[in-house]
């Protein structure tokens, strides 16, 4: 990164942490400070839903997907409006007629404390590990592209984060949120122009979405069912419905969000505007990726996208290995190109057979390529078992470095920290709101005065920011636990929405068959998991179907006891 | 007090909580709640069908 880069980012940071602080003053009492005083506009909150969900690996990694897999990670979201508009007609005016604090709160007001209790547990312990990995993840990725220790990138994400939300609460949360999705938006809207406009000349913007196309890259939609299959239409739709309907439903991090809306009328505009830009959005990160992709059959990609590891790999016993592949690499490329100018001739001629035969040999040779690179990977696993292999992450931001302009490369690192700040800052406060309402005045200090839990709430948000910098500190010594910790997230889901179903739709179950039933569709997950390949977007579904099932049978035999609960 | 709701008295509250809930505002676009959801979901096919038009317009 060149001086302007630098200021550009530098900037953009100092502005996050005035823009939070300014934004944030005012909150005298617990109420404004984890609920804002219930004051927010549903664009303020429809923006900092946006935020809080797309974490900077959001916009490190998608690009990078669409390069290496195609577009069809955009199914995943495809089931996001349907839950938005479920949420709107349930979640919202229930959680707003009782004014809850935290989703789990609302399970105490329904069945009963251990109920709440258990699903808020289940909460602290998922988020609290995944606000490490939050801070973690983007720390690692930006210590690499910009050559400086990941203890340092992770110490300012953190740091600022800690700073405006301590200092602010949840408003301060909400208020930068808005700020930082629209510095996010600006600067991947200029890195699509940027990189259609660094193709060859003569290359339009049409010729380069029929080279992504012809080589497999627009695969928007599949038809096929197939329970291992991670990314097609049903699993989508009905996955990634369950997946929204639990995030959004069950994560306070979430709920927190939508509770700071003035009416239910504000809270429900939020979620539908969610519901209505998310797809496009995606869409729309994909696309860059796709383009990328183009730019880099014209031009010659490096071997692996991860620089740390190339250099290291250069130097290493396995040095000259790497430089014949690196060289073979170099070859197919040419021999790439040159097929590559066939099919876009085909193309304009619009020969249905020349294309056919051109788009074949690209392809063909577009595979001889990609089976260097799995030999490069098996290089480098050789010479450091302990490596990640997964080069995805770096593809977009090696790009931005190289290739796009001064200025730009600040405007877009900028973006990924602030995507990374308004997740982590999202969970804080979601985190110190559930500590302190659903644990420590429920259960240990039930009397107090509304300073002492202001008090108690700002240290509870610090600690948790504290925590997180230390987990990203130290992260890099779990190793593969890092990627466990990121499946753990995607198991307790089901449940809890299930809890939550229960909860809403089904009046008669009473609190115990609920609980019950809440540890048996656990178990059922975590066999699904141990000992079946069915891919995680179902884990939902199924969790969330056994908790229903059970906890209703459990009502129909055991009606007395378990309804005697109250 | 840090809610508006008595922690010792959740039982009566989730009795009251179960009663019909109504927003009588009305959505700022398409006059009625309903006509907003038809236009989310509706905005959802019609992505669906322009992706999949996409993908065949470009394979």
């Amino acid at each position: 990164m060149r001086t302007l880069d630098w200021i550009v980012l530098g900037i953009t940071l100092f502005a996050i942490v005035l823009y939070g602080v300014y934004k944030g003053r005012g909150s005298k009492n617990i109420r404004g400070y984890l609920l804002a005083d219930k004051s927010m506009k549903w664009y303020t909150i429809a923006l900092s839903i946006m935020a809080t969900q797309a974490s900077a690996i959001t916009f490190t990694s998608t690009p990078g997907q669409a390069y290496v897999d195609g577009m069809r990670f955009v199914q995943f979201y495809l089931g996001l409006p349907i839950a938005m508009v479920i949420l709107s007609v349930t979640a919202v005016p229930i959680f707003h007629k009782l004014n809850v604090y935290t989703a789990y709160e609302y399970l105490e007001h329904r069945f009963d404390l251990k109920t709440r209790t258990l699903t808020s547990l289940i909460f602290l312990i998922q988020r609290g590990l995944a606000v490490g990995i939050t801070i973690y993840a983007p720390s690692l990725v930006l210590s690499v592209m910009l050559d400086i220790d990941i203890r340092i990138t992770s110490l300012i994400i953190g740091g600022v984060v800690i700073t405006y939300t301590t200092w602010g609460g949840v408003k301060a949360v909400n208020y930068t949120d808005f700020q930082q999705l629209l510095i996010i938006t600006f600067g991947m809207i200029f890195a699509l122009c940027a990189t259609i406009y660094l193709l060859p000349k003569g290359v339009t913007f049409g010729d380069a979405l029929h080279v992504a196309g012809g080589m497999g890259k627009l695969n928007l939609i599949d038809f096929s069912f197939n329970f291992d299959n991670r990314y097609n239409i049903w699993s989508g739709i009905f996955g990634g419905m369950f997946v929204a309907l639990a995030y959004f439903g069950c994560d306070q991090s979430q709920v927190q969000r939508y509770l700071t809306g003035q009416s239910v009328t504000q809270s429900r505009l939020a979620l539908l505007f969610n519901g209505a830009a998310k797809v496009p959005m995606q869409f729309f990160i994909l696309l860059i990726g796709a383009m990328v992709f183009v730019f880099y059959q014209f031009s010659p990609p490096p071997l692996f996208f991860n620089p740390v590891e190339s250099a290291k790999i250069q130097s290493s016993a396995y040095g000259t290995e790497y430089a014949s592949l690196q060289k073979r690499y170099e070859e197919v490329f040419q021999q790439k190109s040159k097929l590559l100018q066939t099919y876009l001739d085909a193309e304009k001629s619009g020969d249905k057979h020349r294309i056919e035969e051109a788009g074949k040999n690209l392809n063909e040779i577009d595979k001889q390529a990609q089976g260097i690179r799995a030999n490069a990977v098996e290089i480098l696993k050789k010479n450091d078992t302990s490596i990640d292999a997964n080069d995805t992450n770096y593809i977009f931001l090696s790009f931005v470095i190289k290739y796009l302009p001064v200025g730009l490369v600040g405007l877009i690192f900028a973006c990924i920290f602030a995507a990374s700040m308004s997740s982590s800052s999202g969970e804080l406060s979601a985190l110190a709101t559930c500590s302190v309402v659903d644990v420590y005045k429920r259960h240990f200090k039930k009397q107090a005065s509304d300073r002492h839990y202001l008090v108690v709430s700002r240290i509870s948000m610090a600690l948790w920011g504290v925590y997180g910098i230390a987990f990203a500190q130290y992260a890099s010594r779990l190793g593969s636990l890092i990627e466990a910790v990121n499946i753990l997230g995607s198991l307790f889901y089901g449940t809890m929405l299930g809890v939550f179903l229960l909860a809403f739709y089904f009046k008669w179950v009473g609190g115990t068959a609920a609980f019950i039933a809440a540890f048996v569709g656990e178990a059922v997950v975590l066999y699904c998991f141990k000992f079946t390949d069915i891919a995680w977007l179902w884990y939902n579904v199924i969790g969330c179907g056994v908790v229903v099932g059970v906890a209703v049978l459990l009502s129909l035999f055991f009606r007395p006891p378990v309804l005697s609960t109250r | 007090m840090m809610s508006d709701s008595n922690p010792h008295q959740f039982p009566e509250a989730c009795e009251k909580s179960q009663g019909p809930i109504v927003n009588s505002e009305r959505p700022p676009l398409f006059r009625s709640w309903n006509r907003l959801y038809g236009f989310v979901l509706g905005e959802l096919v019609l992505l669906i069908v322009l992706f999949y038009a996409f993908s065949r317009l470009f394979q």
